[in-house]
C-alpha cells in the first residue's frame, strides 16, 4: 500500500518536473555537462595540459575558441576537462557529507537523549564558522591538494544534511506506521533504513542537488586560493587564480573559466529549485 | 523575553569553548612537529625547543588547552611568525577595513534585494518576475572571485571609472582615529578623503554584496507573496485603500520580519566572502590576512584569524536572534 502510494508520488513528480520550464533549463545544462564530462576526450579540440609556448595568450579565434593561456594551452579544452574535475568534486564531497550527515541526523533524530544532544551540540559549533572559514583551516590541517579539498568541502557541509534528515525524521517517527513496526518488534536498523529513510528521500535529494553546486563553488574557491588543485591540474578555481595576473592584457583567460563555474552551479540551482517544488506535497493541488 | 535571551547567551559558552577548541587543535593537528613547521627547517633544535615551550608543546594535550583559552581570553593569541607581532593586534588592526567592507556590502545588498524582492511579488509571473528570479539565482551561483575580476576588467581597466585595488588613494592624507576611513574622514571633517574612500569601496562592495543581495531578493519575495494572501491584505483592498499603501504600509512590514533574519545571517557570512573580496582587491581587511598567513604558512595568525572571526560570527548570530525576539514574539514564547 505505502509503495504504491509513493511510487504514485515520485510519477507524478517526474511528469511535474516535465512541465517545470526553468527545472528543464536546468536538466538540459547538467545534461551537457555530464555528456562533456563523460566525453571529454573526444570532444575537447586539444590536450588540456599540452604546452605551446609559441601560442601563448592567443585571443579567441577559430582555432582556439576560447583563446589560450599563459602556456599556450587552449583554454576550451581545459574548460571542457575541467567538467569532470568540478563534477567529481561536486558528487564526492556531497556522497562524504551525505553519508555522515544522514547517519548523524538519523541517529540523533530517531535515538533523541544525550546522542542527540552531543549530536547537535557538535553542529552548532560547525556551523559557527563561515563555511569558506572551516574549509580553510581543514585544508591547513589536510594540506593543498584536490582530494583534501573535496574531503574539506564535504566535512563543511556535513551540519546541512544532518539536520534536514534530523528534521524530517523526528517528523517521521511519530507516524503510525512507525509505531506498528515498533510493536511487531522489527530491530532498530530495520526501522531506520527501511521505513524512516525512504520517507526522508525528497528533502534529502532537494538537499544534495543545491549541495553540489555550492560544493563545487567552495572547491574552486579554495583552489582560486592555491589550497585544492595544484597547476597544471584543469581545474575553473586553479585556472582563474593562475590567469589572474594576465586580467589586463587576456581577460578571455579568466572570463571562461568562470562562466564555466557560474553556468554549472546555475544548472544544479535551477534543477535543485525545481525539484525542491515538484517534490514538495505542500505544492499538490 | 528575559528568560528567553538569557537561555540564548548562555547558549553561546559551549559554542564559544568548542569553537577555541577547534582553533586549537588546527595547529596541533598539522603533521609533523608545530615547532619545526613554525620555525622552518633551518632552525636550530634549541630555537625550536625555546618554542616549544613557548608553545606549551611538552604539557599534556588538555593542559594545553587550558593554558591556550587563558591567554586568549586575555587577548594573547602568540605571535605572527610573519612580523613577530601580536596576532591579537594584527587582526584587531584589520578588523575595521573588514566590517567597513561588510557594512557597506549588506546595506547595498539589503536595499536593492528588498526593491527587487516587492517588485517580483508585486507582478508575479510577469516578465520582470522571471527576469529578477533568475538574475537572483545567477547571484547565488556567481563565484564572487570571478565577479571581482570581472568588475576590475571592465569598470577598472575598460572604462578606467574606478580604482582596481586599495583602500584609498596613495595621495590622501588621512588622520587615521578608529580604522574606518569613512568614518575618520566624516570626524575629521575631511571630505575629499571621504569620496575617495568611498570610491574605494564600490567594487569590492558590489562584488560582495552580490550573493546577499539574491537571497535576500528571493527571500523578500516569497515571504511578500505569503502575505499579500493574508485576509488583512484583501480586506485593506475591500477597504479601498490605494495599492502603494497596501503594499509598503502594511504588507512590507510583515514580510520584512524573515529577511531581516535573513540579513543578519548574510552579515555574518559576509566574513567568509570578505576572504575572496579582499584578495582580489587587495583590500587591507581581515580576509586579506588570512590569505596571506595561509600563504606564508604562518599558523599562529591563521588560528587567531579564525578563532576571532567565529567568535564574532557567533556574537552577529545572537544579537541577531536577540533583535528577531523583539520584532517576532511568537520565537520568545517557543
Amino acid at each position: 500500500m505505502n509503495r504504491e502510494k509513493s511510487q504514485t508520488l515520485w510519477k507524478r513528480s517526474l511528469k511535474r518536473l516535465g512541465k517545470h520550464s526553468t527545472g528543464l533549463l536546468g536538466g538540459f545544462l547538467l545534461l551537457t555537462f555530464i555528456f562533456l564530462a563523460i566525453f571529454a576526450k573526444f570532444v575537447s579540440p586539444y590536450d588540456p595540459i599540452a604546452q605551446n609556448l609559441e601560442d601563448r595568450l592567443k585571443p579567441p579565434s577559430l582555432k582556439h575558441p576560447f583563446g589560450t593561456d599563459y602556456a599556450g594551452r587552449d583554454i576550451l579544452s581545459r574548460v571542457i576537462y575541467g567538467t569532470r574535475i568540478s563534477l567529481t568534486i561536486g558528487l564526492v564531497s556531497v556522497s562524504l557529507a551525505l553519508s555522515i550527515g544522514t547517519f548523524l541526523g538519523a541517529t540523533s533524530g530517531y535515538f533523541g537523549g544525550w546522542w542527540d544532544i552531543l549530536v547537535m551540540r557538535i553542529i552548532d559549533i560547525m556551523l559557527a564558522f563561515p563555511a569558506i572559514l572551516l574549509a580553510i583551516g581543514i585544508m591547513a590541517i589536510l594540506g593543498p591538494k584536490l582530494t583534501n579539498a573535496m574531503i574539506a568541502v564535504g566535512i563543511v557541509s556535513i551540519p546541512n544534511y544532518a539536520r534536514v534528515v534530523r528534521a524530517t525524521v523526528l517528523s517521521v517517527k511519530e507516524r503510525d506506521y512507525i509505531s506498528a513496526a515498533k510493536a511487531l518488534g522489527l530491530s532498530q536498523r530495520r526501522i531506520i533504513f527501511r521505513h524512516i529513510l525512504p520517507n526522508c528521500l525528497a528533502p534529502i535529494i532537494v538537499q544534495a542537488t543545491l549541495g553540489i553546486a555550492s560544493a563545487i563553488l567552495e572547491a574552486a574557491g579554495l583552489s582560486f586560493l592555491g589550497l585544492g588543485a595544484q597547476p597544471p591540474t584543469p581545474e575553473w578555481g586553479a585556472m582563474l587564480s593562475e590567469s589572474r595576473q594576465y586580467l589586463r592584457y587576456a581577460p578571455w583567460t579568466v572570463f571562461f573559466p568562470g562562466l564555466a563555474i557560474m553556468t554549472l552551479v546555475l544548472a544544479f540551482n535551477l534543477f535543485g529549485d525545481a525539484l525542491r517544488d515538484v517534490l514538495d506535497p505542500r505544492n499538490y493541488r | 523575553m528575559r528568560k528567553y535571551i538569557i537561555r540564548r547567551i548562555l547558549l553561546v559558552i559551549p559554542i564559544l569553548l568548542g569553537v577555541s577548541f577547534f582553533s586549537f587543535i588546527l595547529l596541533r593537528l598539522i603533521p609533523g612537529d608545530p615547532a619545526r613547521i613554525i620555525l622552518g627547517e633551518r632552525a636550530s633544535s634549541s630555537e625550536i625547543e625555546r618554542l616549544r615551550e613557548e608553545l606549551g608543546l611538552n604539557k599534556p594535550i588538555f593542559i594545553q588547552y587550558i593554558i591556550f583559552l587563558g591567554k586568549a581570553l586575555r587577548g594573547d593569541l602568540g605571535r605572527s611568525i610573519m612580523t613577530r607581532e601580536s596576532v591579537f593586534k594584527e587582526v584587531i588592526h584589520r578588523f575595521p577595513a573588514t566590517i567597513e567592507l561588510s557594512l557597506f556590502a549588506i546595506i547595498l545588498a539589503s536595499f536593492v534585494g528588498i526593491m527587487a524582492g516587492i517588485i517580483a511579488a508585486t507582478h508575479p509571473g510577469s516578465f520582470i518576475d522571471t527576469t529578477i528570479m533568475i538574475s537572483a539565482l545567477g547571484g547565488v551561483s556567481m563565484p564572487i572571485f570571478w565577479l571581482g575580476l570581472m568588475l576590475i576588467w571592465i569598470g577598472a581597466l575598460i572604462l578606467g571609472w574606478f580604482p582596481p585595488s586599495g583602500r584609498i588613494g596613495v595621495d590622501i592624507d588621512l588622520k587615521v582615529i578608529t580604522n574606518f576611513f569613512l568614518l575618520d574622514s566624516i570626524i575629521t571633517g575631511n571630505f575629499k578623503a571621504f569620496f575617495n574612500a568611498l570610491h574605494h569601496l564600490l567594487l569590492p562592495g558590489i562584488a560582495l554584496s552580490t550573493v546577499p543581495m539574491a537571497i535576500i531578493a528571493r527571500m523578500t519575495r516569497s515571504s511578500m507573496l505569503e502575505v499579500l494572501t493574508q485576509e488583512y491584505i484583501l480586506a485593506s483592498y475591500a477597504k479601498g485603500l490605494p495599492k502603494r499603501k497596501i503594499i509598503y504600509r502594511s504588507a512590507l512590514k510583515n514580510a520584512l520580519i524573515p529577511v531581516i533574519t535573513v540579513i543578519g545571517m548574510e552579515f555574518g557570512f559576509l566574513l567568509g566572502g570578505a576572504i575572496m573580496t579582499e584578495t582580489i582587491f587587495s583590500w587591507p581587511g581581515l580576509g586579506r590576512l588570512v590569505y596571506d598567513a595561509i600563504m606564508a604558512r604562518d599558523y599562529p595568525l591563521v588560528q587567531g584569524c579564525i578563532l576571532l572571526s567565529a567568535t564574532v560570527f557567533v556574537f552577529i548570530n545572537l544579537i541577531v536572534d536577540i533583535l528577531y525576539a523583539f520584532i517576532d514574539p511568537r520565537i520568545r514564547y517557543e
